[in-house]
Formats: C-alpha cells, structure tokens, sequence
C-alpha cells in the first residue's frame, strides 16, 4: 500500500515511541518491526530513521547507550523516558481526535442519528 | 573487498551535516554498525559482498537528505560557537599552565651560578623587594660579590603585559652607589624563562659602594630598590 509521505510525516515519530514503550530497541530492529507491523507499509529509509531518533534524543523523549551484541558488535540502543512517554500520551490522543475529525467529514453519519 | 572507507562513504557523507566531530563519530558509527547488519542480511539472501553493498546504500536513502536533516537538529551556528568557545578555553588552559610554570623557577638556568661561582656567598634576596614601572614588576633574585669586587645581581622582570618583551625594562635599570654615584654596570645575559626573564648584571663595587641602589628610570619618575643592605 502506498501513503502519500505527507501523510507520514510527523507520525513516524509516534511509531517510534510506540516501538519503544515496549522495550528498548536499536535502529535496525525498529526499521523492521515498522515494516513487519505493518505488512511493509511503513518501510522506512535509515536516512529518516536516524535524524528522528537523534532529534527525539535532543528533545529528550529517548535516550541512547551502547550495548555490545554476542557477535562483538557494538549497537546503539534507544529507550523512551519519562518525557517520551508523556509526549506518546499527547501525540496519541491527538491522532485519535484528528482521525475521529477525518472519518466524520469523510463518512458522515446521517443527520437523525447526531440528534 | 572493499576498503572501510569506501564501504561506509554512504555514511560518511550522511554525517557531513554534523558540525562537531565528537557527535559526527558517534552518529557515523551508529550508522556504520546499521550498515553492517543491513549487508550481512542481503549476504545470507544470496548476494555477494558487492552487490549487498550497494543494496544497503539504495535501501538507506539518499545521504545528501540524511545531511541536510541532521544539519537542522545540530545547527552549525551553535556547533561553531561550541568549537570556538572549546579552542579558546583549551588554550587559556594551555597558556596559564606554560605562565604558571614560567612563574616559577623551572627555567632559572645557571647563567647566574656560573657568574658567581667564585663568590663567598649568595645572597638570596625576599621576594618582596622591588618596584613596579611602566606595567612591570622588578625585583632582585640573588646577589652574590666575587673576590674581585664585582656585585653579580640577577633581576627578575615580570608584569602585567606579559606579552610584550621587558628587554627593553631591563636595559633602562640603573645602578647607583649608597653615595648616589653611578656604578658601571654590564649585562650579562638572561634566562629563557618565557614571561618572567630574570636578567643578570655585573656592576663594579668597592665595599663602599654597598648598598647598590638600582633603579628605574622612565620620563620624570624614578622607582628604586636597594640591594646589600
């Protein structure tokens, strides 16, 4: 399925977090489970990734640390904080108020049943 | 095999808008470790280590975009300042370190040894005597009087504008006997110490001579100090 990247954009970060509310994860994985999650509809570039990630760091949402992997590779990995969790609240409960604005316009219930 | 740098160009040029080094590495490295992982997935679906590569960089996107968006969440403007102000305390740190030393006695050479060594003793002197002049701090070291009558006296120089060279102090210094004649005076040398010179002087005495009042002479004014009280 193809999305208009308009319509992406700014969400991604709340996928983002969302994958993190779980539990602490790297890069990689993340880009996969986006993708996995969503029968690859969200197949996201690292080149978006990575500047999401090190801005939410900035503003505080996640932090990182490096973990070294049994192979020996050294991997850097993302978890929400406090602040990241308040801020997924907000953002969801925005998303649900503009979806909820989106499905009225788009399909209107009739007249008699809005009382 | 590829070389390391030409494999992970995808990711050096992805970092270019990364302004200071210490966050660039950090994020180049991240990247890197992605990378990685990105090329052994396509190795184990088939693909050798060429075709994996370029595989990796198209499904990375384009690093030129990658740059561009770390550039607005690190701005260089603040990266600059950042580096500039790091630069400027690094070598205040540096300097105050070289001027502590130099405050010191690590560089008092032995110019004023070999001057006196046949001397029956030296004189160290307090620290405290001196005057200071036009920005300059004078002093007396040590002083010692050798068996043929000649007052060897080395002078510490140092002061406030301690870049400039007090050379030009030091040849100005006048030495005068306890009766306020002029005693003949030779300058021997000075040590390298870098902001605090301390200049040795061979002056002509008789006993009488003693103390040496010596001197410093600019415009109207002149500040003294006495030396073999």
């Amino acid at each position: 399925m193809n999305i208009d990247k308009s319509l992406l954009s700014g969400s991604y970060g709340m996928m983002i977090l969302s994958l993190l509310k779980e539990r602490e994860k790297y890069g990689y994985q993340m880009i996969n489970e986006l993708a996995l999650r969503s029968d690859d509809t969200f197949k996201m570039k690292e080149g978006t990734l990575y500047p999401i990630l090190h801005s939410m760091e900035k503003q505080g949402y996640v932090e990182s640390f490096e973990k070294k992997t049994d192979g020996g590779r050294v991997r850097r990995y993302y978890r929400i904080t406090k602040k990241g969790l308040k801020a997924l609240e907000e953002k969801k409960a925005m998303w649900k108020e503009y979806l909820s604005k989106v499905n009225a316009v788009m399909e209107p219930k009739p007249l008699e049943s809005r009382g | 095999m590829k070389s390391k740098a030409s494999r992970f160009s995808w990711c050096e040029k992805a970092c270019r808008g990364i302004v200071l080094p210490s966050e660039r590495r950090k994020a180049q490295k991240e990247l890197e470790g992605h990378m990685e992982d990105k090329i052994d997935d396509f190795m184990t679906m088939g693909m050798d280590f060429g075709q994996a590569l370029t595989a990796a960089e198209r499904a990375m996107g384009d690093p030129v975009q990658t740059a561009e968006m770390f550039s607005r969440i690190y701005p260089r403007f603040a990266s600059w300042v950042f580096i500039f102000a790091r630069s400027l305390f690094m070598s205040t740190a540096v300097f105050f370190f070289v001027y502590f030393f130099s405050l010191g006695y690590f560089d008092r050479n032995d110019l004023f040894s070999s001057l006196a060594e046949n001397a029956a003793e030296v004189i160290e002197i307090d620290g405290h005597n001196g005057f200071e002049r036009a920005g300059y701090r004078f002093s007396a070291e040590r002083a010692a009087v050798t068996d043929d009558g000649t007052l060897i006296l080395e002078i510490k120089v140092s002061g406030p504008i301690w870049f400039a060279s007090p050379d030009g102090a030091a040849e100005m210094l006048k030495f005068r006997s306890a009766g306020g004649q002029k005693l003949e005076s030779r300058f021997e040398g000075k040590t390298r110490s870098l902001f605090c010179p301390r200049y040795c002087f061979a002056i002509d005495i008789k006993e009488e001579s003693l103390p040496v009042e010596i001197s410093y002479d600019f415009g109207q004014a002149s500040e003294s100090f006495k030396v073999g009280e």
